[in-house]
């Protein structure tokens, strides 16, 4: 009997740590647990063509099997997710994940009703990279061009007084190369995926007893047709490896790749926005928080009973740690 | 069919079809779908068209094609592009095809910050080629010029294509680019070369020198510097980081238009013969861009790249034959892709095997910046490489006067430059490493 | 400037037709091309350029190649490689030309439906663009006029070319 072979189709170079440190060791744990009857192949760099934003649509359509990719790409989709995008929620990414799953599961399950969700997470602390000054308090952003990954980062971005770019990871380096902006907000993650290391002499992070002052999340999905084809045993295996265990080790994932990526820009300048200096943002932060409940309001959700339930989950899972 | 014998009989497909006069993007297409469809099956193909074209149509870097197309064809248009061509012919015409090498370096310089062979040569040629045949160029010099020329870009940094191989092999960026500078000055001068010995072999190729006198080179003088602004503000800015290609192509509009409307060179029929052309030359670079897309998804899907490099990775055979089996095979792929597709494909499964391998005793940081560069070094030559290359198209496209043959017969000469090049860049890794070790 | 296939009212109706679309194409690479003046110098004197303009680029520059495509079609300009064919007859050559422009005409038909099902996709999906805001299936459905006006001239251009490989026929077979 042949084995079942799942084509999972990313953004990111094969190299990049959300291959080596999270899709590749999945991949080797679904294939252990099926006795190889089951495997992947993975298609970095987004090698079967189409944009990073077209990824949720290959998947659900069954031109992939799995995706893993940032649903905050696709501006207005996926709305209730972006509770956990807005400013100062996230503080350890695999409480957060863990949140992020459970919160899913009461409020998103609409949205994604037409894949099969295997694991949401989130990203750690969002650092600013900067090619030509480091950022140390709100004015040092006024005028310059960021890179910003989603929607509610892209709206904080503008209220801090920067020019939000918004453009998928792939694009950051040859856009820093050129001056197209003067840096980008990413985790130490995406570092060695666009060799940012290389581009920027500055990188500036957020006080880390503070939370961040974003994250994006991130979906592993898989096509729901390909799941349910399925013999039942493989659906075990599957079933075996998604939820919130997988959700939470994926943010675990990337808080090591985070470490990792911090290395290799060591030789750059490296400062700290202090806490102090964070209050005003933060004010900045709740703005947009309410702005997003009045917008949830207008779609007809109730915007305050997502963000509280996001805020109490994410405090639960961080105290269970 | 195994994966990779749909992969190959894709290819197959589509050389057939290009032969029997089917528009090459349709050529393309077609196999691609079918290959797409044998693969992966109805219900994916149709689910992967839906969004493929869009995806392809809406990208931000491309936009300084159908940008500069425009820009172009106003230049043209409102006769500054004339302008501009008498004061180089008037300073160059003294060289015979002086012209000629003009042409290679402006392709050059264009091209290393444009990230795109293509649009690269569809945007001088759009200026250049019509120029080039008033003053006495022949057809297949001139097309066979502004098609070299364009494939410069991929090597001279900032080269977006070397960015990309630095990262997927994880090497040093400011390293990858210093390894390139010799190599491309190989390359140039190469081409001057080919020209040089071209136009004294078969004279009929390029006008007669004629020195102009100071006179007539002060008066042409007079009337370019509008473009020369024109120039020095759009591509000064886009070098020095302040705008984006796709802003500067703007820009460059916007002023093109502007001037010509000033000097009252631009009326209403002028702007749709410009619109016109524009049109024209930028729906058939992105319909070749469709068509590409839709047979690099078939051939990602078949593995046929990678399974290829796979082959290679597991013959017991020497390190030169591997390292020529390697570089045939990327000349046969730049029929059909694009050099960033070759190299995002490719480059994963092909490196690994040759750091594997032994090279001259070189180190592994060495060995990577090495092959870097020959590995960039072929998919320019694919991208002219005879019967098809995808740039000989685009060039033969915009000068319909031009048969295809007669494009060949032109670029023969570079690729023999090539050649020799590609073969002083193998045995001598020192052309690659030198500056880097020397600067770093 | 332009050569219609002939002087009948269709013909000249499909030239008109890509005229107009080639026009349409062209202003809204204009506007791009002013919009993006705009931002450059609102960035570069008032630190305010346009929100959004690159996205606008984007959504933009999908209308205009859609729009374009059309005029390209009708033109002829879509290239192809007549090395091979040079020594064919000229029968052979209609034969091949009337293939290449059947299979274009079956490719454009197969995008058109696609790119407009993906529209319907992309508007029940509610996905937006991310700083404008701007619904994304309007640049799907602005692309849909092109296509359909592609289909349109690669049908005829195959009934002309059909008509003309007959005509062939018939004086080849008066000529025996
Ligand atoms: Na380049
Ligand atoms: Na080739």
């Amino acid at each position: 009997q042949e084995a079942v072979v799942l084509k999972l189709h990313h953004f990111l170079p094969a190299s990049s740590y959300a291959q080596t440190m999270l899709l590749q060791p999945w991949c080797d744990k679904i294939a252990a647990e099926s006795n190889n009857r089951m495997k992947c192949q993975i298609f970095s760099s987004m090698q079967l063509g189409g944009t990073p934003p077209q990824l949720i649509e290959q998947v659900r359509d069954g031109v992939v099997d799995l995706v893993w990719t940032l649903p905050g790409y696709t501006a207005g989709r996926f709305p209730s997710l972006e509770a956990f995008e807005l400013p100062f929620m996230m503080q350890n990414p695999e409480a957060t994940s863990k949140a992020l799953w459970e919160y899913t599961q009461q409020f998103s399950m609409t949205e994604f009703k037409d894949v099969k969700p295997i694991a949401f997470h989130v990203h750690g602390d969002g650092v600013f990279h900067m090619t030509s000054k480091p950022v140390k308090t709100m004015a040092d952003l006024r005028g310059l061009k960021l890179r910003a990954p989603t929607r509610m980062t892209n709206k904080f971005i503008a209220m801090l007084g920067a020019t939000p770019v918004s453009m998928p990871v792939p694009q950051v380096g040859d856009a820093l190369s050129k001056g197209v902006i003067d840096g980008a907000v990413v985790p130490y993650e995406v570092v060695p995926s666009v060799k940012i290391q290389e581009l920027v002499k500055f990188h500036s992070e957020t006080d880390p007893a503070e939370a961040s002052f974003y994250t994006s999340t991130f979906v592993l999905a898989m096509n729901k047709a390909k799941y349910d084809s399925l013999p039942a045993d493989l659906k075990k295996v599957i079933d075996n490896n998604s939820g919130i265990t997988p959700s939470g080790n994926a943010g675990k994932a990337f808080l090591a790749a985070d470490a990792e990526g911090k290395k290799l820009t060591l030789k750059n300048t490296h400062n700290t926005i202090s806490a102090s200096e964070l209050a005003s943002w933060k004010a900045l932060g709740n703005k947009l928080a309410a702005d997003w409940v009045e917008e949830m309001k207008g779609k007809g959700a109730d915007g305050q009973k997502m963000l509280d339930t996001a805020k109490a989950l994410i405090a639960k899972h961080a105290a269970a740690k | 069919m195994t994966s990779m014998q749909i992969g190959l009989s894709v290819f197959a497909l589509m050389l057939v079809l290009m032969g029997i006069r089917v528009p090459i993007a349709i050529s393309m297409f077609v196999p691609g779908a079918i290959g797409y469809l044998m693969l992966s099956g109805w219900h994916p193909l149709l689910a992967h068209l839906k969004g493929a074209v869009y995806g392809r149509v809406s990208v931000y870097d491309l936009s300084v094609i159908p940008l500069f197309m425009l820009m172009g064809a106003f230049a043209v248009q409102g006769g500054l592009s004339k302008a501009l061509f008498d004061f180089a012919n008037a300073l160059l015409g003294r060289f015979k095809g002086g012209m000629a090498m003009a042409g290679i370096l402006a392709c050059a310089a264009f091209g290393s910050i444009s990230g795109s062979t293509v649009a690269t040569t569809a945007t001088i040629a759009q200026v250049a080629y019509p120029e080039m045949r008033r003053i006495g160029y022949t057809g297949r010099l001139a097309t066979a010029v502004l098609a070299t020329g364009g494939t410069m870009g991929v090597l001279l940094p900032p080269s977006v294509t070397l960015m990309v191989y630095a990262i997927l092999t994880e090497q040093n960026i400011t390293k990858m680019f210093l390894a390139a500078y010799i190599p491309a000055l190989l390359a140039a001068i190469g081409y001057l070369a080919a020209i040089a010995i071209m136009v004294r072999l078969h004279p009929d190729q390029a006008p007669p020198a004629k020195a102009a006198p100071l006179s007539e080179v002060l008066a042409s003088g007079a009337r370019v510097w509008p473009i020369l602004a024109i120039f020095f503000v759009v591509f000064g800015g886009i070098y020095g980081g302040l705008f984006t290609a796709t802003e500067g192509a703007a820009i460059g509009n916007i002023l093109t238009f502007a001037i010509t409307l000033l000097r009252g060179d631009m009326d209403r029929s002028r702007f749709v013969n410009a619109v016109r052309t524009a049109a024209q030359t930028s729906g058939m670079i992105f319909m070749i861009f469709i068509g590409a897309d839709m047979i690099n998804a078939a051939l990602a899907l078949s593995q046929l790249p990678m399974q290829l490099s796979d082959l290679v990775a597991h013959m017991q055979i020497s390190p030169v034959i591997v390292m020529a089996g390697i570089m045939i095979f990327y000349i046969l792929l730049g029929c059909v892709m694009d050099e960033m597709s070759m190299i995002l494909l490719t480059v994963p499964t092909l490196f690994p095997v040759i750091m594997g391998m032994d090279f001259f005793g070189l180190m592994p940081a060495d060995k990577a910046l090495w092959f870097g560069i020959l590995i960039l070094t072929v998919c320019e030559i694919g991208m002219i490489f005879p019967p098809v290359g995808l740039n000989v198209y685009i060039m033969n496209g915009l000068a319909k006067d031009v048969p295809m043959a007669e494009t060949y017969k032109g670029v023969v000469p570079f690729l023999a430059t090539d050649a020799i090049r590609l073969s002083l860049l193998i045995m001598f890794p020192a052309l690659s490493l030198w500056l880097v070790h020397r600067l770093t | 400037m332009n050569t219609p296939l002939s002087d009948a009212t269709p013909d000249r109706v499909i030239d008109r037709l890509c005229d107009i679309s080639a026009a349409i194409g062209g202003a809204v690479l204009v506007a791009i091309a002013c919009m993006t003046v705009v931002s450059v110098v609102g960035r570069a004197f008032f630190s305010h350029p346009i929100l959004g303009d690159i996205e606008l680029v984007q959504l933009g520059c999908a209308v205009v190649v859609a729009s374009f495509l059309p005029y390209t079609q009708h033109r002829r300009a879509n290239i192809m490689v007549d090395f091979f064919t040079t020594n064919a007859s000229p029968r052979t050559q209609g034969f091949m030309d009337a293939f290449g422009t059947l299979l274009y005409t079956v490719v454009m038909a197969l995008i058109l439906w696609r790119v407009a099902v993906g529209g319907i996709d992309i508007k029940a999906a509610g996905e937006r663009s991310m700083l404008m805001d701007i619904p994304l299936w309007w640049p799907y459905t602005l692309m849909l006029p092109g296509l359909l006006l592609s289909i349109v001239v690669g049908i005829r251009q195959l009934q002309w070319q059909w008509e003309r490989l007959c005509r062939q026929a018939t004086t080849t077979g008066d000529a025996a």
